[in-house]
């Protein structure tokens, strides 16, 4: 399928409810034959925006355009209808017609735009096909599995080749085992395809897997941007650093700061780490290292812990271990080496993985 | 879907629902404050409707018989109501499913054609007054007095009651209950602990309901009060004209905006309750399946008290109608055997506005029924996924009719067609009864349409939007098809509202607009009892058909 080359750009959007503010100032682009995830938790504000671009939502300030056509533009009062926009939606609850056929629900929006039967007919099984919905084209939505209404949801959407295909929470209705093979022909099909697709999703390792970039939203606003690796190996915020991955928490006071690296100091540990953001010795702040990144040491070391081993659970692929440092619980992987007889373990977390976040404002003092 | 702005056939619907909406109230309004009918030249602005009838002592009789017979049914209709409903959603109790559609019937018979069940049955003279005083040597009751009058409305309005309290029941999870339990209480103790509070803002608004009901009611005091001469506002007001021996419009204006000052605050009150609700019942439970509370003995002793009420307000009344239908005469030293006859029903058949009534009242009930359905259906749609200034207005358009009992909006409804010129053609047909009443019941109408609307998720709409389809396409193509069963069971329901509906056409009365409801009170008034009881089975028959379809098709008797 060849689609005009267009771009989608979003660029300063508000929305509010009344006085409750939804989005406060949401700047995207969306490339031709890109995949961007909206990631963030319930509330941060995902579906809204997608919705937004939809025609869903009323935004109350900004301007989204894809290619020379302006969707909604607030300081010119342009807001085109919905059905206007030439858009592919895929609803979380796929929203599939219950009185219309496999067949009608995804002729439905060629019906709409006069498209000749003959070509319809083509058009419908080659979606079909594509979908691997071959042979279903006869059946309503009630006789099939969740997963078929999914493609059918799909197929719905990219029959009649909209610009941008909008995905809110493709996976989410799909139980766990099926969601993860799910992932993987969604990616395939979006790389063969060469769609230019947005996807709200709540799941950082489903926003990692299907996107060439992620937009990771926090309460209305876009916390980082960037490829799945910049956010997961180079957070710029403690929330996206949190948001993304498993993670050892450590909290303590900045005692010494030397090039680009901080000493963060507990009760009764002291360890060197990358300093994000600015910081300076007397500050609060914490200390965040990805779980894969913390490794189990036999003796003690520089930037190593002696903490006590509390207990180890089995994953099928690996080990999960609970070590015990004052107040604090850290997590690790591995096989524990107990110190001599004793409970107690070393853990070391590498200086460039242990990043330190100045504590948020409040907490500062 | 959002509010989306300006829309002319929508603005087309709704100006045109204001208009019947508002005419006849604000023409009841400004003749109440004449002092002589608004068509005379003569007449003039002035309080002098308002001076009479607060000097007359009968409208403060009546006034105070409203509140006494409005009380009483909340007293009585509230508990049993209420108990019924956690009865047949909570307990083992035998019978339910038949028990269920049973207590409906009420609901669905005319309260005229009720009222003269009464009469007949349990009159001074009536089969069942007659049989008990063979027994006893006296008969043991009055249905003429106040107190009766109270309580047979009381035990007809159980299912209104019912009805809002035994869905708050059903909506409420079971789990909250078996938390109650599991902490230790016993089920007695679940009941008055959980499950009432948590119901209460339904009771709260069905007791409403009850007790505005009560000021509207008519057929049961005119037929049961009349031989004591126990008048209510409603009657009160039709037995103005008699009063003054010529048309007093400006007096009945008054009574009726009395009776709107009294009942519209209620509609208020029961929409705020309503609105509020919500918030009571925010942690809502899972609705898993209900586990049963087992009545163990009681269940007879329970089941007895229901079978007793499904007597009283079914069995007696209707066999009562059923058996005064097929005799010549009633009265003391009959015997049944020699007074069998069906010339009752040759009388009926034999008089061409009978014969009208019952055509009319089926053509009422189908084709208007259908006709209704679609307006409302038109007016649901118009307030369809909207907020703000339209739906707001629309939301107390349609409360407004649910204030003006049918007598009235009967009433002004007759004025206009009367004296709105290009109308005056329409006075004589079918259709100035078929406006009246889609107008009475368009609260009722619309609430079975939004109910059918609230049925659909809102990305089915979104979902064909974002397809590129129009408004207008997205309502033709996924909305309408996929209320269309609603709409069918909307149908029935309407149709069996229209069949049963008698006092809004009493003033429309005509030739032409006969219809079994209205009929049935003129004949009364003639005293024509044998027509009555004839008229009144064909009346209960018509209904049965609509209930029997409604049963067959799986339709729920209620939103």
């Amino acid at each position: 399928m060849n689609k005009p080359a267009s771009k989608l750009v979003v660029d300063d959007l508000h929305l509010q409810y009344g006085s409750n503010k939804i989005l406060e100032g949401v700047s995207m682009t969306l490339n031709p034959g890109e995949v961007v995830a909206l990631l963030g938790a319930s509330g941060s504000g995902k579906t809204t925006l997608l919705r937004s671009v939809a025609g869903l939502e009323q935004p109350s300030q900004g301007r989204i355009t894809i290619g020379d056509t302006v969707l909604y533009d607030g300081a010119a009062g342009v807001d085109m209808p919905v059905e206007k926009r030439n858009l592919g939606l895929v609803f979380q609850s796929y929203a599939l017609w219950p009185h219309r056929s496999v067949f009608d629900n995804i002729a439905y929006g060629l019906r709409l735009r006069g498209i000749p039967a003959s070509e319809i007919e083509n058009r419908v099984h080659q979606a079909l096909t594509n979908l691997g919905l071959g042979t279903l084209a006869a059946r309503l939505p009630h006789q099939l599995s969740g997963g078929q209404q999914q493609r059918v949801a799909i197929a719905r959407a990219l029959v009649y080749n909209p610009p941008v295909v909008l995905m809110d929470e493709p996976l989410s209705n799909l139980d766990a085992k099926l969601r993860e093979e799910a992932r993987a022909w969604l990616r395939e099909l979006i790389v063969r395809l060469g769609l230019s697709a947005l996807v709200v999703t709540h799941d950082q390792t489903e926003a990692m897997a299907m996107s060439d970039k992620i937009l990771l939203l926090n309460a209305g606003r876009i916390e980082q941007q960037g490829t799945p690796e910049d956010l997961y190996n180079r957070p710029q915020t403690q929330f996206t650093a949190e948001f993304m991955g498993s993670n050892n928490q450590l909290s303590g006071r900045v005692r010494d700061m030397a090039d680009g690296r901080a000493l963060l100091e507990g009760e009764g540990w002291r360890l060197w780490g990358a300093a994000r953001g600015a910081l300076k010795t007397g500050d609060a702040a914490t200390g965040i290292i990805r779980l894969e990144r913390t490794r189990i040491a036999t003796a003690a070391g520089e930037n190593r812990l002696r903490t006590e081993l509390v207990t180890g659970m089995f994953l099928g692929d690996r080990k999960e271990n609970l070590f015990k440092l004052g107040a604090a619980r850290l997590r690790c992987y591995g096989t524990p080496v107990p110190d001599a007889g004793g409970s107690d373990c070393y853990l070391e977390l590498p200086q460039d993985d242990f990043w330190v976040f100045a504590a948020p404002a409040a907490s500062a003092a | 879907m959002i509010a989306r702005s300006f829309s002319l056939p929508r603005t087309t619907v709704v100006a045109i629902t204001a208009l019947v909406v508002l005419t006849p109230l604000a023409l009841i309004f400004w003749q109440s404050f004449l002092n002589a009918p608004f068509f005379n030249p003569q007449r003039q602005i002035g309080v002098d409707a308002y001076a009479f009838i607060f000097a007359d002592g009968d409208f403060w009789t009546s006034l105070f018989n409203s509140v006494v017979i409005a009380a009483g049914m909340v007293l009585i209709a509230l508990p049993l109501g209420a108990a019924l409903a956690f009865l047949l959603t909570r307990t083992d109790l035998p019978g339910q499913r038949v028990i269920e559609v049973l207590v409906l019937i009420p609901v669905f018979v005319s309260p005229m054609v009720l009222a003269f069940g009464y009469v007949v049955s349990m009159g001074p003279v009536g089969f069942y007054s007659l049989w008990a005083k063979g027994l006893v040597g006296d008969v043991p009751w009055n249905v003429y007095s106040l107190t009766s009058i109270a309580v047979i409305a009381g035990l007809t309005h159980v299912p209104h009651v019912y009805l809002y309290s035994s869905a708050a029941l059903k909506s409420l999870g079971s789990d909250v209950e078996e938390a109650a339990r599991v902490v230790g209480a016993n089920p007695l103790q679940v009941a008055l602990s959980v499950s009432l509070p948590m119901t209460m803002p339904a009771l709260l608004y069905a007791g409403i309901l009850v007790f505005f009901l009560g000021f509207e009611l008519f057929g049961l005091p005119l037929v049961l009060g009349d031989p004591e001469g126990h008048l209510v506002l409603s009657t009160y007001l039709y037995k103005l004209t008699n009063k003054l021996g010529t048309p007093s419009y400006h007096l009945m204006a008054a009574v009726a905006v009395c009776i709107v000052a009294i009942t519209f605050p209620l509609v208020l009150l029961q929409r705020w309750l309503l609105k509020t609700a919500g918030k009571y019942v925010s942690v809502k439970g899972k609705a898993t399946r209900q586990k049963l509370l087992p009545l163990g003995g009681w269940k007879w002793a329970a089941l007895a008290i229901v079978a007793l009420w499904l007597v009283f307000t079914i069995v007696v009344p209707i066999s009562g109608i059923a058996l005064r239908a097929f005799v010549e005469q009633w009265g003391e030293g009959i015997n049944l055997g020699d007074v069998l006859t069906l010339a009752n029903f040759q009388q009926v058949f034999d008089q061409s506005d009978q014969v009208r009534a019952i055509v009319n009242t089926f053509l009422i009930g189908t084709i208007g029924g259908g006709l209704a359905v679609a307006c409302y259906t038109a007016i649901g749609l118009a307030g369809h996924r909207q907020q703000g200034g339209i739906a707001r207005v629309l939301d107390y358009l349609v409360l407004i009719p649910r204030a003006v009992p049918g007598l009235l909006a009967g009433l002004a409804f007759l004025w206009i067609f009367l004296f709105v010129p290009g109308l005056k053609e329409l006075r004589n047909t079918v259709f100035s009864v078929w406006l009246a009443y889609t107008v009475v019941w368009l609260a009722y109408g619309l609430r079975l349409i939004s109910s059918a609307l609230l049925q659909i998720g809102p990305e089915l709409e979104e979902a064909a939007s974002t397809a590129g389809a129009t408004r207008a396409q997205v309502m033709r193509e996924v909305t309408l098809p996929l209320i269309r069963f609603g709409l069918l069971a909307s149908w029935l329901l309407v149709f069996m509202i229209f069949e049963r509906e008698y006092s809004t056409g009493v003033y429309l009365l005509g030739q032409g607009t006969e219809v079994i409801g209205s009929m049935l009170v003129s004949l009364w008034g003639a005293g024509a009892i044998d027509q009555v009881a004839a008229l009144s089975l064909i009346n209960i028959a018509l209904v049965a058909v609509g209930l029997a379809a409604a049963l067959r098709f799986g339709v729920r008797l209620h939103e």
